[in-house]
C-alpha cells in the first residue's frame, strides 16, 4: 500500500516566524528515513502503512512540543492499494499532460 | 545517501596505527626482568562534552563515568602495558531555542589500550598513560529543558545521521601505589576524539565536526598475577 500524507504543524505562541520550530519537525521527519518533499505550506511523505505516516507525525510534534504550548497540526492522507512512490508519480501523471511544472 | 570519507577515515587509522604501534613496542621490549600481569578494576568520573565545528556554544557535561575491568602487564622497569574494558556514560549541552537546554547522554563500551610510562620511588609509582581507545555506543537518550520542564526522550539512531563506533586518542598521569599483592591507582585521563557524533553529510556540513572528548578522574585496583617467567638461577660461587 502507498500513503501519502500530508501535513503542517507549527506553534501558536511564537509570533510570526516559526521557522526555527518547524524545522525541528522537519529534522524528525528527515531522520524517519521515509520519502519527504517540503513545501512553504506544508510537508509530504509517503509510507508503506498509515501507522508509520502517523509514527512520523508523532515524532514531529514531540520535537516542537517541549518550545511551545499550544501547536496547530492537520493532516490528509491519500491511502492506495497496490501502489508505490507516488509522491513521484502523481506529479509527473501531470507532466505528461501539461509539460514541466514548479519551474 | 551515506558518503563516508575515507580520507579521513585513512589518516585517522594511521594515527590510531601509530599510537597502538608504539604502545605494542614498548611493550613489547625484551624483558630485564620476570614480567609482571595485574588485573583489576576501575571506576571513574568527570567531564564529558563534544567539539562542534563551528562552535555551536555546548557546554560540557559534568555527570560523565566510567567503570569496568582493567589488565596490566609489566615486562621493564619503566615501561607498563595497560588495557581495559569500560562502560562509559557520557553526554554534552547545548543551548536551543529560546532559554532551552538541550542535553544528549550515551553509554558506550569503550577499549583504552594505553602504553604506560612508570617511574618508583620504594612504593609510589608516577604513571604517564599515551594510548588509543575505540568504543560502541549502546544506547543514547536525550532531553530538553524549558521553563522548568524536562522532556526525556531514547534517542533514536538514523543510520544516516549518527555514528555509533568511535576511536580515539587518550593520554593522562597519575600515581601507583604498591601493597603487595594489591596496587592502587589513581589518575587523571583526557580522551580525544578523532570521529564524528553526526555525519557531516546528513548535517550539511552543519556542523562538520562533531568529536567527543572526556575528562575522567578515576581509581583501579589491580591484582598482581605474578611474574610470567620462571626465576632464574642466580650465580654462585663454588
Amino acid at each position: 500500500m502507498s500513503v501519502i500524507l500530508q501535513f503542517s504543524i507549527f506553534p501558536t505562541d511564537k509570533g510570526a516566524s516559526v521557522s526555527s520550530y518547524v524545522s525541528k519537525a522537519i529534522e524528525a521527519v528527515k531522520s524517519a528515513g521515509v520519502p519527504y518533499q517540503l513545501t512553504s505550506m506544508s510537508t509530504i511523505i509517503e509510507t508503506e502503512t498509515l501507522e508509520e505516516a502517523l509514527a512520523i507525525v508523532v515524532k514531529a510534534n514531540q520535537a516542537i512540543e517541549p518550545f511551545a504550548d499550544r501547536i496547530y497540526l492537520s493532516i490528509n492522507v491519500d491511502l492506495r492499494k497496490g501502489e508505490s512512490d507516488r509522491m513521484q508519480h502523481k506529479v509527473e501523471a501531470i507532466q505528461q499532460i501539461i509539460g514541466n511544472v514548479n519551474n | 545517501m551515506l558518503i563516508i570519507d575515507f580520507e579521513l577515515m585513512k589518516r585517522q587509522l594511521y594515527t590510531l596505527i601509530l599510537i597502538a604501534g608504539i604502545a605494542a613496542t614498548a611493550a613489547a621490549q625484551k624483558p630485564s626482568k620476570p614480567a609482571k600481569k595485574y588485573v583489576g578494576i576501575n571506576v571513574g568520573y568527570g567531564i564529558a562534552g563534544i567539539m562542534f565545528q563551528p562552535d555551536l556554544k555546548q557546554t560540557s557535561y559534568a555527570g560523565s563515568y566510567s567503570g569496568g575491568l582493567s589488565f596490566k602487564y609489566m615486562a621493564e622497569k619503566y615501561m607498563a602495558f595497560q588495557a581495559e574494558l569500560n562502560y562509559t556514560h557520557r553526554g554534552y549541552k547545548k543551548p536551543e531555542i529560546g532559554d532551552s537546554i538541550y542535553t544528549r547522554t550515551y553509554n558506550s563500551i569503550m577499549l583504552p589500550i594505553m602504553a604506560q610510562g612508570n617511574v618508583s620511588y620504594k612504593r609510589v609509582s608516577v604513571l604517564l598513560n599515551l594510548g588509543a581507545y575505540a568504543s560502541y555506543m549502546i544506547d543514547s537518550k536525550d532531553q530538553i529543558k524549558n521553563k522548568g520542564i524536562t522532556y526525556k526522550n531514547d534517542y533514536d539512531f538514523f543510520l544516516k545521521r549518527d555514528r555509533r563506533y568511535e576511536f580515539g586518542v587518550l593520554g593522562g598521569v597519575g600515581l601507583g601505589f604498591k601493597l603487595d599483592p594489591i596496587t592502587i591507582q589513581v589518575e587523571s585521563r583526557y580522551y580525544y576524539g578523532l570521529t564524528n557524533l553526526y555525519n557531516p553529510d546528513y548535517t550539511n556540513n552543519r556542523p562538520y565536526g562533531s568529536r567527543l572528548y572526556q575528562l575522567q578522574f578515576s581509581a583501579a585496583i589491580l591484582y598482581n598475577l605474578g611474574s610470567s617467567t620462571k626465576n632464574e638461577p642466580k650465580l654462585t660461587k663454588n
